[in-house]
């Protein structure tokens, strides 16, 4: 199809993708050694993201195989929408440094719900520098879950 | 012309899975999509080269699944629900 050799770039793929769905959006990207991110932006775009971020996975997990197969690309792939992902890392690790204090004035471990790896990793990363504080993760996938302890 | 408009509509969801189907597959030739319409709801047939299905289904149906989510996402701003079927 002659869209898809127009736009054998990640951004190009979301850009064709969207034009698709009919969204007035602005697509912006950046890439490093580790991953290529594409940010998606404009007004009315709760669509885009669906419920608990499933349509915004489900676009990025399209972009991937996609951009994998015709790009010739591996590197991570990271689609956002108004920094949705952004804004939703950084909550988790508000509450990683609310439940670490927690854990310091009641002196008992505090056990987190079960996550997925990528975000234990924000947890773990978002206490790791709090005296005092350590964190392990415990139990099997996909019940795997963030301990947070005094040390 | 309400039925046109109707019709402009499904067009959009059957070019988006075209277009996703035949990034994902080897044979983007064999790729076909029908589309039936009902008022409220469009079912669109997708039909790939037989070597394809797996590309467009992928492990544990995860593509097929993620491209449901996406037209289903187009559709509801449409206010209609729309049904992706894979025909092999």
């Amino acid at each position: 199809m002659e869209a898809l050799e127009r736009s054998v770039t990640p951004k190009g793929i979301v850009v064709d993708i969207v034009n698709l769905m009919n969204l007035r959006t602005r697509v912006t990207s950046w890439e490093d050694e580790e991953e290529i991110h594409v940010d998606i932006w404009g007004d009315d775009l709760g669509i885009l993201i669906g419920k608990g971020g499933a349509t915004l996975q489900a676009l990025q997990d399209l972009v991937a195989v996609i951009v994998r197969k015709n790009c010739g690309e591996d590197r991570r792939i990271v689609v956002d929408v108004e920094r949705y992902r952004e804004r939703k890392k950084q909550k988790l690790r508000e509450y990683a440094e609310r439940m670490a204090e927690r854990a310091m004035t009641t002196g008992k471990a505090v056990r987190l719900e079960p996550m997925g790896a990528r975000e234990r990793k924000i947890v773990h990363d978002a206490v790791k520098d709090i005296p005092g504080i350590e964190s392990k993760s415990e139990g099997e996938e996909p019940q795997r879950r963030v301990v947070i302890s005094p040390a | 012309m309400e039925s046109n408009d109707g019709n402009d509509r499904g067009l959009e969801m059957k070019e988006l899975l075209e277009y996703l189907a035949k990034a994902l597959v080897d044979n983007p030739d064999g790729v076909e999509v029908t589309s039936v319409e009902g008022e409220r709801s469009v079912i669109l047939q997708l039909r790939v080269d037989p070597s394809d299905v797996g590309k467009v289904i992928g492990k544990n149906g995860r593509i097929a699944q993620a491209m449901r989510t996406l037209i289903k996402a187009s559709a509801t701003r449409e206010g209609r629900n729309a049904i992706v079927e894979i025909i092999d």
